[in-house]
């Protein structure tokens, strides 16, 4: 969810579900019980993932007629079930958006309130 | 034409990241996973892999981390010699895995010990010769090792570095150790409050200890050794800033692997085992370590280990100046006594 006031000033909150598949990051082996060698291909995890982040921000196009915004947004990610617990993920964006003029233009919802 | 285009590019993205790396050479670092039983367990190979010879950390907690066994001493006087492999043990560190509460156990991770062995001797050669190391819980879990089957003949030699074989034992000795050298340093004038909660804990609590008297005992001798000045204090927040963002650690993880495994229901069970009785067995070359100042460990276990095993090529060796973590309180003599074991076994 952004908001972006009049004066091109942007707030973000932004909750969010999801899956996250992990890939280990380095070759996995599995060794049976008479000590054969094999590669696991693909290694990794399934979890569900949830996260929450917040954001501030300016958007030029309001002001300036320039069509990109730029951006700071922290994140924390929540995956469970890690190894029977949880995993927090602390995450920092910063970051530049580019809107292209009639790029998707028909698909934005857009709602602006007037002082 | 197009279409195909992204598949194949997810193809290899998704294959590359899996190749195998195999290096032979004098300044090696890797890292690779042994998947057992719902876990994924990272062991990072650094040094010397062209000396056939390596040394494997089997670190403590449980749930703690091989991380923290990789310093930069250990790196310029152990890994120019020999290969030493950080192994992640199940929900710790760096491992992973899902629901695979199941499988937290003693018997199963002497089976992945076992596998991390069998693992290593398939990537760099069945005339691998390798010695490994147990430092307080990793002390059970390699006495485990050691006293089961043949399992000891995949081995060239045994560390134990500030360990424990025997809990119960642990536990009377850490009690025993405590009241003695508290009583003394009450009389000396030091830390007088900090002892005396202490010594009339142990007045309190005289044997048979439940699992909460065990814990409690336990945090006492963390404490214990930090009364004393001439031992390095090595702490959880001690650790981390040895710039875990530099080294890759991944914090979070390391943590919560930390605090769910130390708090698993399987810690009671492991409060009551001992190995004291199945250590005649072991014929394998012993080098045993112990801090001088280690009263979660204390020194007298060793003893025990040195007197109950039935090999004549053993050592036990003291730190004047070391408390729990002898790998990081006195480093110089860690490794000199490690690797001239390591020389003369290899």
């Amino acid at each position: 969810m952004r908001r972006i006031k009049s004066n091109g000033f942007l707030t973000e909150f932004s909750p969010e579900v999801g899956l996250s598949r992990t890939f280990l990051g380095g070759t996995t082996y599995q060794v049976d019980d008479n000590g054969n060698v094999s590669i696991k291909k693909c290694a990794g995890y399934y979890y569900v993932l949830f996260s929450v982040g917040g954001g501030i921000g300016y958007d030029f196009s309001k002001t300036e007629r320039k069509p990109f915004s730029i951006f700071s947004k922290f994140n924390v990610l929540m995956m469970f079930p890690y190894n029977s617990t949880i995993y927090l993920r602390p995450v920092m964006e910063i970051g530049l958006i580019y809107k292209p003029i009639n790029f998707l233009s028909l698909k934005v919802k857009s709602k602006s309130r007037k002082k | 034409m197009k279409q195909i285009i992204p598949f194949v590019i997810l193809f290899f993205v998704l294959t590359s990241c899996q190749k195998e790396k195999i290096t032979i050479g004098t300044n090696v670092s890797e890292t690779f996973y042994l998947d057992n039983k719902e876990a994924s367990m990272r062991l990072l190979v650094e040094g010397n892999t062209a000396s056939k010879t390596f040394l494997l950390f089997v670190h403590g907690g449980p749930g703690s981390s091989s991380y923290f066994y990789n310093t930069d001493y250990i790196s310029q006087n152990i890994e120019n010699k020999y290969a030493v492999v950080y192994w992640d043990q199940r929900n710790a560190g760096g491992s992973q895995g899902n629901s695979n509460r199941d499988h937290l156990n003693l018997p199963q991770m002497t089976e992945d010990l076992k596998k991390v062995i069998q693992l290593i001797k398939y990537r760099y050669g069945q005339d691998s010769g390798i010695f490994i190391l147990g430092h307080s819980f990793g002390g059970l879990l390699t006495a485990s090792f050691m006293t089961k089957d043949d399992y000891q003949s995949m081995v060239k030699g045994w560390i134990f570095a500030d360990g424990s074989h025997n809990y119960p034992l642990n536990d009377t000795l850490t009690r025993q150790m405590l009241l003695t050298v508290g009583q003394q340093q009450i009389v000396l004038n030091n830390n007088v409050s900090s002892w005396k909660t202490i010594v009339d804990y142990c007045n309190n609590h005289t044997g048979n200890f439940t699992f909460e008297e065990s814990v409690q005992l336990t945090d006492y001798a963390e404490d214990a050794e930090t009364y004393f000045e001439e031992v390095k204090e090595i702490d959880l927040a001690t650790l981390i800033d040895y710039d875990p963002v530099q080294y890759g650690w991944p914090v979070t993880s390391i943590l919560f692997n930390l605090n769910y495994s130390m708090n698993a229901s399987f810690n009671r069970d492991l409060a009551k085992t001992e190995f004291s009785s199945k250590l005649g067995k072991v014929t394998t070359p012993t080098l045993l370590l112990y801090g001088k100042y280690d009263f979660i460990c204390p020194g007298r276990l060793e003893e025990d280990v040195f007197n109950r095993i039935s090999t004549t090529d053993k050592k036990i060796v003291i730190s004047p100046i070391s408390g729990h973590n002898i790998m990081l309180q006195d480093e110089s003599f860690f490794c000199k006594e490690v690797n001239e074991f390591i020389e003369s076994h290899k």
